[in-house]
């Protein structure tokens, strides 16, 4: 370090010496010319500038102050100067030192110094021009006395000069590593010491290269940067997450059916290909959506402008895109299920507080329906009149008007549905039949309709399978329907077997059969006709049918008076109208007649009868047991009187006249064991027993003029349904009812 | 379709519904009853509406989904069957007679 020193400032002697020599030369004309061939002279101008002021300072500290420097500016000042001292050119060694000074200037990078060394003439008079400034300051006036002079050379130390500061780490004794470490450091003593005398050593000096620094500018486009905000809400991500679920699954799918099926390859690549479309359908859709749905949002604020242009672009809304959407949207089996739960609620609007009323619910008034004084009184009347209607609504629509309603049967599954079936009694006006499928949420049109072309006259619910439907007909037709099916057409029919009746089916009705001893009890189908069989359908192999019975004539007893002789039948057979299984015992059943007789059967037995009650002197148009009494019957008929019966007997317990007019239909109450309801011609009556045996306890004169012809108690509520001939099926409600007995246990 | 027709004209047909609208996917009504100005106004916010309510629905549970839409007012009721691909809307006045 101090070697070097002294020999720059040996060198800066000389230098000076020079610079003497030539600044004042130099002030007047330029330091360097260069001159061409033809002697003009083209010395280059200097670019540069620089500051003189500035220029001073950093000189300074290279000049005075050795230890200002970078110890790689010394170094690389000391490899130069050797290598200057050992060409030692007059100039060649001056532009050298000077583009040395002038490098260490302001940069320390080689190549400048590079450059300056081809170009020494430009740095060079800036170089001079700076150092003469400073060997202005320093100069001295140097004589031939001064050679003998004692020359005072003050060495100073200088500051401390870090080549490697690698500073020792200290680990404490009781850390981890503290055992490893002292193993190291032990390992590195030996080391040490083996390596004074060793062979395996060799001191040796190493010059690293110092690679020169490479400046390299790329030019490239510009870079330009979008800022992107995007929102994802929670359903967002979980619909994504779904979907690659989905996927996934799908994909397994694949894999799975892959592996098990060979031969029918093909349907299973449709299906694949279905699964598979599955997922891009999705996406796009749910892309869709997503846009959709980020076009709602941002388009919130300006929503209003938005539809605003879309007014003028809805007039013309029947184009092309927007038919073509249309129809896919109606086509769509989402679209139908929408309109129907749409339909079910515009109608639950309408007919919320009677479907209340049907189900027992409180009644929440309308708080916005302006209340009149007059409806509060009403109310309060009609608490006070005892058991009465209530009129709910109807069923009815255009479809059925005009139609007479002939039965009704409610669906053992489902308590709100109920089949009603529309066909003339009359011969004279028979008309096609019709089914329809009414259901309490919706009073304006049926769930299902089934056309028929022959009157409907009987109807029944299967039990064990709840959506068949067992029709009987005008000309004696049977069929089964499947009402879970959209399909106009009878799954099953007798119409070109030659079983069928030969005359209206008048009564039809599932019966649960055992068949042979311990077997599971399986259905079918019994049916009574005017041409006097009943006969007993089974759908297990086509339509099969087998009588039950054949009703016979039997001469009727007028009692006290000798029985009449001979008198010639037309037919052998009576004219059956109506039958009932007994709840109980599944083989016994009673039969009404066109003749006014009801003969108690049994299926063991299909030539005779077990029983005969005489009472009715007219057809018997319905018959049936007590649901709660199992050997009580009642039956109505068209001699304007209603019976009632006792198995044992064979004459009538009770018998009920209330009107003169026939007595179409009677039906017990499914919640009160005294309590049924029947419909004559023109009213509908409810009796009940335990008040009066005498009169009914509600009678009903609607003054619609239509005939009623069926009635029905509603099993899941207190409501009455009773059907007339135009069509129409009125729900009332019963009101003030009496208690039910409670059950006596009597047996 | 025929079928579906039917249904359209029967709700339509009912006692104190005012109007029906068909709006798709994108808040344009493809079907109405009413007039053009006020199926317009009734899509684009019924549509906005019934995005808000869904997305109110799902936010609280994803894995739950609007199925149906009602809001009664002071003179009548809306209805809106919100599907992805269209929205469908009654409006229905239930007290009248």
């Amino acid at each position: 370090m101090y070697a070097s020193a002294r020999s720059r400032s040996n060198i800066l002697s000389s230098a000076s010496k020079r610079s003497v020599n030539q600044a004042e030369k130099a002030v007047v004309k330029p330091p360097v010319q260069v001159l061409d061939e033809a002697g003009n002279d083209v010395t280059p101008l200097p670019l540069l500038h620089s500051d003189p002021s500035a220029v001073k300072k950093n000189q300074s500290n290279i000049l005075a102050d050795s230890s200002a420097g970078t110890p790689t500016d010394l170094m690389s000042q000391a490899s130069i100067y050797n290598t200057g001292n050992v060409t030692a050119s007059t100039f060649g060694g001056g532009p050298f030192t000077r583009s040395v000074f002038s490098a260490s200037q302001g940069t320390t990078s080689d190549s400048m110094m590079g450059e300056d060394i081809t170009e020494p003439s430009q740095d060079m008079s800036s170089a001079w021009a700076e150092i003469r400034h400073k060997r202005e300051e320093v100069k001295e006036t140097l004589t031939e006395d001064d050679l003998d002079k004692v020359v005072n050379l003050t060495l100073t130390e200088t500051e401390t000069i870090w080549l490697l500061d690698m500073p020792g780490t200290s680990v404490s004794n009781e850390a981890e590593e503290a055992a490893k470490i002292k193993k190291r450091n032990e390992e590195y003593q030996e080391l040490k010491k083996n390596r004074v005398g060793n062979d395996l050593y060799m001191e040796r000096g190493m010059n690293t290269f110092n690679e020169p620094a490479k400046y390299k500018t790329v030019q490239t486009t510009k870079i330009t940067c979008v800022d992107t905000g995007i929102m994802a809400s929670t359903w967002d991500m979980y619909d994504t997450f779904e979907q690659r679920d989905q996927e996934i699954r799908a994909k397994e799918k694949e894999e799975e059916e892959e592996g098990t099926i060979s031969r029918p390859s093909s349907p299973k690549e449709g299906e694949d290909g279905k699964a598979g479309a599955k997922p891009q359908v999705g996406e796009p859709s749910g892309l869709v959506r997503e846009e959709s749905r980020a076009t709602m949002a941002s388009s919130m604020a300006g929503s209003e402008s938005v539809f605003a242009s879309r007014e003028t672009g809805v007039s013309s809304v029947p184009s092309e895109m927007s038919a073509v959407e249309e129809e896919k949207i109606f086509k769509s089996e989402n679209f139908q299920r929408d309109l129907f739960i749409m339909e079910r609620v515009v109608n639950l609007n309408t007919y919320q507080p009677k479907q209340a009323l049907y189900r027992d619910f409180p009644i929440i008034p309308d708080i916005d329906r302006e209340v009149t004084e007059m409806g509060d009184k009403q109310v309060s009347m009609v608490s006070d009149m005892g058991p009465n209607f209530d009129r709910l609504w109807s069923y009815s629509c255009k479809l059925t008007n005009g139609r007479n309603i002939s039965c009704m049967s409610w669906n053992k599954l489902n308590p709100d549905l109920i089949a009603v079936g529309y066909g003339e009694f009359e011969f004279s006006d028979q008309k096609s039949g019709l089914i329809c499928c009414w259901c309490l949420k919706n009073p304006d049109y049926p769930e299902r309709v089934f056309t028929c072309k022959e009157g409907v006259t009987a109807l029944d619910f299967s039990k064990a399978y709840p959506n068949l439907l067992a029709v009987g007909m005008y000309d004696g037709g049977v069929a089964i329907y499947n009402v879970a099916s959209m399909k106009d057409e009878p799954i099953v029919d007798n119409f070109h077997t030659p079983g069928k009746h030969t005359a209206p089916v008048w009564h039809i009705k599932w019966i649960e059969k055992e068949r042979g001893s311990g077997e599971e009890t399986s259905e079918v189908v019994v049916s009574i006709s005017t041409d006097g069989r009943v006969t007993q359908w089974s759908i297990r192999k086509g339509f099969e049918c087998y009588d039950i019975m054949k009703l016979k004539r039997t001469p009727t007893r007028m009692g006290g008076k000798k029985e009449k002789k001979g008198e010639a039948f037309i037919s052998r057979h009576a004219g059956g109208m109506c039958f009932d299984f007994h709840t109980k015992e599944p083989n016994i059943y009673v039969a009404g007649t066109e003749e006014g007789h009801i003969h108690k059967c049994s299926c063991s037995y299909n030539e005779q009868y077990l029983e005969t009650y005489n009472g009715h002197t007219g057809p018997v148009y319905k018959i049936e047991w007590s649901p709660f009494v199992s050997d009580l019957f009642l039956s109505c008929s068209a001699d304007w009187s209603i019976r009632l019966w006792h198995q044992e007997r064979t004459q009538p317990v009770l018998n009920f006249f209330s009107s003169t007019k026939s007595v179409y239909d009677v039906v017990w109450s499914p919640k009160s064991s005294t309590v049924f309801a029947c419909v004559n011609e023109g009213a509908v009556e409810v009796w009940d027993l335990s008040i009066s045996t005498l009169d009914p306890i509600i009678t009903n004169n609607p003054t619609s003029g239509a005939k009623k012809t069926s009635v029905s108690f509603s099993k899941n509520s207190d409501c009455i349904l009773v059907g007339d001939s135009k069509g129409e099926l009125t729900v009332y409600q019963l009101r003030s009812m009496p208690e039910p007995p409670q059950t006596r246990r009597r047996h | 379709m025929a079928e579906v027709e039917e249904t359209f004209k029967r709700i339509q047909a009912h006692k104190g519904v005012i109007g029906v609208i068909v709006v798709n996917s994108e808040g344009i009504p493809i079907r109405s009853t009413l007039d053009n100005s006020t199926t317009v106004q009734y899509a684009g916010l019924i549509s906005q509406l019934a995005a808000k309510a869904r997305s109110t629905v799902r936010d609280i549970d994803p894995g739950n989904d609007l199925t149906f839409l009602r809001i009664r007012s002071k003179k009548h009721e809306i209805m809106v069957a919100p599907e992805n691909e269209y929205l469908l809307i009654v409006i229905q006045n239930p007290d009248a007679v």
